[in-house]
């Protein structure tokens, strides 16, 4: 079995879930691990996020909402086994990212599991959810291959956590209702006006609106607008687009970015999937900032 | 309210409702002289409703007040029924009136005279941040003037005020020398003519003058008496209010209530020279309508029903709680359309009002009254309204701030930014300001007289005229959709993402989608919200920012 844990430089496995939009073959090529999410089909047979990825789930939203698969979460008995596979690969510890507990209770699980792992493990609420769990992945890989231990660690990617800007906008607040995850945007929703709100994961790691624009041309003009407040002057910032569906409005607002003329190097284009996707539908967008902190700076002395 | 008695017993309160009803018969010459041809917050109205809120203050007053009350009644009044800016200079000028005479007691009257002018005019211009000359204000300041100089002079009181109202008249004339907005639309300032009628009628009534006496400016129109509209429906003797203008030469008034007082209750009548005001309580209208008809003739026949008003007013304060905030949103707009659309962005309350009818401080603070919250934001969504909201702010018990909005639209992008949980009220309505700024809008009405505009030139009566940020006329033309296009260059839109239309009342969602994409086709880059507000006489309202 140990064949099939992915591989980094360092002694630390970093092990995240489907909530990321990947399957597990891509996350190991990234050099880390994942537990995919179960699902079930309407008519009651199983799949994984694994087995249904990003273009089967667009093509089951477009066509018929409830031919979309419910999600749950991942087992104990998955996390376990995962852990157990760190352990025999030779790993000395592992670091657990999951999903936001504003959407899911995996946390929960993992904190379960890692209790009692054949080796010390911790577990990271990532407080977001999709493309930034890769990132917040790939951070870890990075600290850890620099020699933090498992504490360092932990803190190093939370740090990560906290430069991180994820902006979305929303063509219809329609799936988050239907999703029954309007949560804060709830107010929004009685809107006369064509109101398209600028969402984020809060620290806390819920939805909600940092600004209320109207229509969408408004809204892309504003983002570039936010992100100069938050990052002006930063040197290692990062950053890459999200898309749902179709990648038009994607390049639009990456255009406006552009134009903007803000610091950050740009590092892909990259596809919602059905965790997320399922309550922003079609037609969203979002762009991801972000610091590529030194990990150095996060090794403490133990001595 | 029996003015009647009030006459004989106590002047003071005579004089107010004299010379506000005075105000009242001129209303329409005072209005006629809105500089803009469209229709827009008219001065007569707003100072004379001013002044009736301040006559039912004082008629509450027992026979024997005290000046002091009187004027603590006079001041209450004037501010809570303050609409629009000339309404609020009005009620400060009444203040400083009644501060000043309470203050002189016991001094010579035309030396209280003096200094209840100075004091006006003080206050006057304090409540203004940016006081304009050729207004209201230069009246008042020219009326302290003379009344000062009479006091040094050693004039007797009749003297100084006709002094003083030769100055107010001669300042009246003046204002279009020193506004030349004034001069531009060819008439004189509506508030300081306004000002005028009101001192008139109240020397008049003082020196026991005729009324007719009054009528300098306008002598065409005729001096017809009539009463403030007495709103004292709750009777529960009689179930009728009703109340007439009577002509007729050979009406003794003595015997006509006598009359009134076997058929019905709270009897009035008042006027002279054949023409009467007469207004009773009965359940029997028919009968003294009948009475009156074998002597003369009727104009203005009002019969109100007191149970259903009492019924129908009783049934509103009996609404459902309301859920306490931290912040509560007031705003005003002229039609249910734009009233839903503030509500569906959370906006608590709406003030029916605006451009024809601005609402008074009082009626914020009926507003306000009505939810319950620890801090209020008022948003006045007109330029005439912003100074009844600043004032409805100072005199709430809890935190108010005004959000100085003046179009409908900047109140909906307000909202975006409001913030329910804020901590500082300050800051939230300047953040509120901010974006309610960006937004530029334009009004398409028709006008209502001849004029002419620097932009446009001359405007015809009925011509469809555009104007930007309630100020400018800047596009006319034959129909909505031509001035609508005309517009929006000078909107700004080319610097523009969205464009809100409104269409008002008189506009069919086919002309407003025809429009959307006329403008669709000429401006791509814009992104098109439109909406029914339903606003009267405003057939498009657009919001560009």
């Amino acid at each position: 079995m140990a064949e099939k844990m992915a591989k980094n430089q360092s002694k630390v496995a970093i092990i995240t879930d489907g909530g990321c939009d990947r399957t597990s073959a891509e996350a190991r090529e990234f050099g880390f691990d994942l537990i995919p999410i179960p699902l079930a089909f309407t008519d009651g047979s199983p799949s994984s996020s694994d087995d249904f990825g990003v273009r089967d789930f667009w093509e089951a939203l477009l066509s018929d909402y409830e031919s979309v698969p419910k999600t749950s979460q991942p087992t104990k008995f998955s996390y376990e086994q995962k852990l157990q596979e760190a352990a025999d690969a030779g790993y000395e510890s592992a670091l657990i990212i999951t999903i936001s507990t504003g959407l899911s209770s995996t946390y929960d699980v993992a904190v379960m599991a890692a209790e009692q792992a054949p080796i010390p493990a911790r577990v990271l609420d990532s407080r977001i959810v999709t493309w930034p769990m890769v990132i917040l992945c790939k951070a870890a890989i990075k600290g850890a291959e620099a020699g933090l231990d498992l504490e360092d660690l932990l803190v190093y990617v939370d740090a990560v956590r906290d430069t991180m800007s994820l902006l979305m906008v929303f063509d219809t607040l329609e799936y988050l209702v239907r999703g029954g995850r309007a949560g804060r945007t709830a107010g929004l929703l009685a809107s006369a006006l064509d109101i398209k709100p600028i969402c984020t994961f809060e620290s806390d790691g819920v939805i909600d609106s940092v600004k209320k624009t109207r229509g969408r041309k408004k809204a892309f003009q504003t983002i570039p607008r936010l992100i100069a407040e938050r990052y002006k002057d930063t040197e290692d910032l990062r950053y890459a687009m999200l898309f749902a569906d179709d990648t038009a409005p994607a390049e639009e607002l990456h255009e406006k970015i552009k134009e903007a003329d803000l610091p950050g190097k740009f590092l892909g284009m990259n596809q919602i999937g059905i965790v997320v996707g399922i309550y922003c539908g079609p037609g969203t967008v979002a762009s991801l900032h972000w610091r590529d902190l030194d990990p150095r700076d996060y090794i403490t002395d133990k001595s | 309210m029996n003015s009647k008695k009030i006459a004989a017993v106590l002047p003071a309160r005579a004089l107010i409702a004299g010379a506000a009803a005075a105000l009242k018969e001129r209303i329409e010459d005072v209005n006629v002289l809105n500089v803009f041809p469209v229709p827009d917050g008219d001065t007569g109205t707003n100072m004379s409703l001013t002044l009736e809120s301040v006559v039912n203050d004082v008629s509450k007053l027992s026979d024997d007040a005290s000046m002091e009350e009187l004027c603590k009644a006079a001041t209450h009044g004037s501010l809570m029924g303050a609409r629009g800016n000339s309404g609020v200079i009005l009620s400060q000028i009444v203040r400083g009136i009644c501060e000043g005479m309470v203050a002189s007691e016991g001094f010579e009257p035309v030396e209280r005279l003096a200094t209840a002018f100075e004091k006006a005019k003080e206050v006057a211009y304090q409540a203004v941040r940016k006081p304009v000359e050729g207004t209201m204000l230069t009246v008042i300041s020219d009326m302290a003037r003379a009344a000062r100089a009479a006091a040094d002079a050693g004039l007797e009181l009749e003297e100084a005020l006709d002094g003083v109202s030769a100055a107010a008249h001669e300042s009246v004339r003046r204002t279009p020398d020193l506004l030349p907005v004034l001069k531009e639309a060819n008439v004189v300032d509506a508030g300081g003519f306004g000002l005028v009628i009101v001192f008139d009628a109240f020397v008049a009534l003082f020196l026991g003058r005729e009324i007719a006496d009054i009528a300098h400016f306008d002598p065409a129109r005729s001096n017809a008496m009539q009463v403030v509209p007495v709103d004292d429906w709750d009777d529960d003797e009689f179930l009728y209010c009703t109340e007439f203008l009577f002509y007729g030469d050979q009406l003794d008034k003595e015997q006509g209530l006598d009359y009134l007082g076997t058929t019905g209750g709270s009897e009035l009548i008042v006027g002279t020279d054949g023409q009467f005001k007469v207004h009773v309580h009965t359940d029997n209208p028919a009968e003294i309508l009948g009475f009156f008809l074998k002597q003369g003739d009727l104009a203005e026949v009002h019969i109100h029903n007191m149970k259903q008003q009492q019924e129908a007013q009783s049934e509103a304060a009996a609404d459902a709680p309301v859920e306490h905030k931290s912040i509560a949103t007031i705003a005003v707009a002229p039609s249910d359309g734009l009233a839903n659309i503030l509500t569906s962005l959370g906006v608590d309350y709406v003030i029916t009002g605006g451009q024809t009818m601005n609402p008074s401080t009082q009626d914020f603070i009926d507003a306000a009254n009505k939810l319950s919250a620890d801090n209020f934001v008022l948003m006045p969504n007109n330029k005439n309204i912003v100074m009844a909201a600043q004032a409805a702010a100072t005199a709430l018990s809890v935190p108010a701030v005004v959000v100085p909005t003046t179009n409908v639209p900047a109140s909906f992008s307000a909202m975006l930014v409001f913030n329910p949980g804020a901590n500082n009220l300050d800051d939230l309505a300047a953040e509120m300001l901010e974006i309610a700024e960006d937004v530029r809008c334009g009004e398409i009405t028709a006008a209502i007289k001849d004029s002419k505009a620097a932009e446009v030139g001359t405007i015809k009566k009925g011509e469809i005229i555009g104007i930007v940020d309630a100020k400018d006329i800047v596009a006319k033309g034959s129909s909505v959709s031509e001035v609508a296009m005309a517009l929006l260059p000078k909107l700004g839109a080319a610097d523009c993402e969205n464009l809100t239309l409104l269409a008002g009342e008189d506009f069919s969602d086919k002309d407003l989608e025809a429009l959307a994409e006329e403008i669709e086709a000429q401006w791509p880059d814009l992104e098109i919200d439109n909406q029914r507000g339903d606003q009267p006489l405003y057939p498009l309202l657009m919001a560009c920012e």
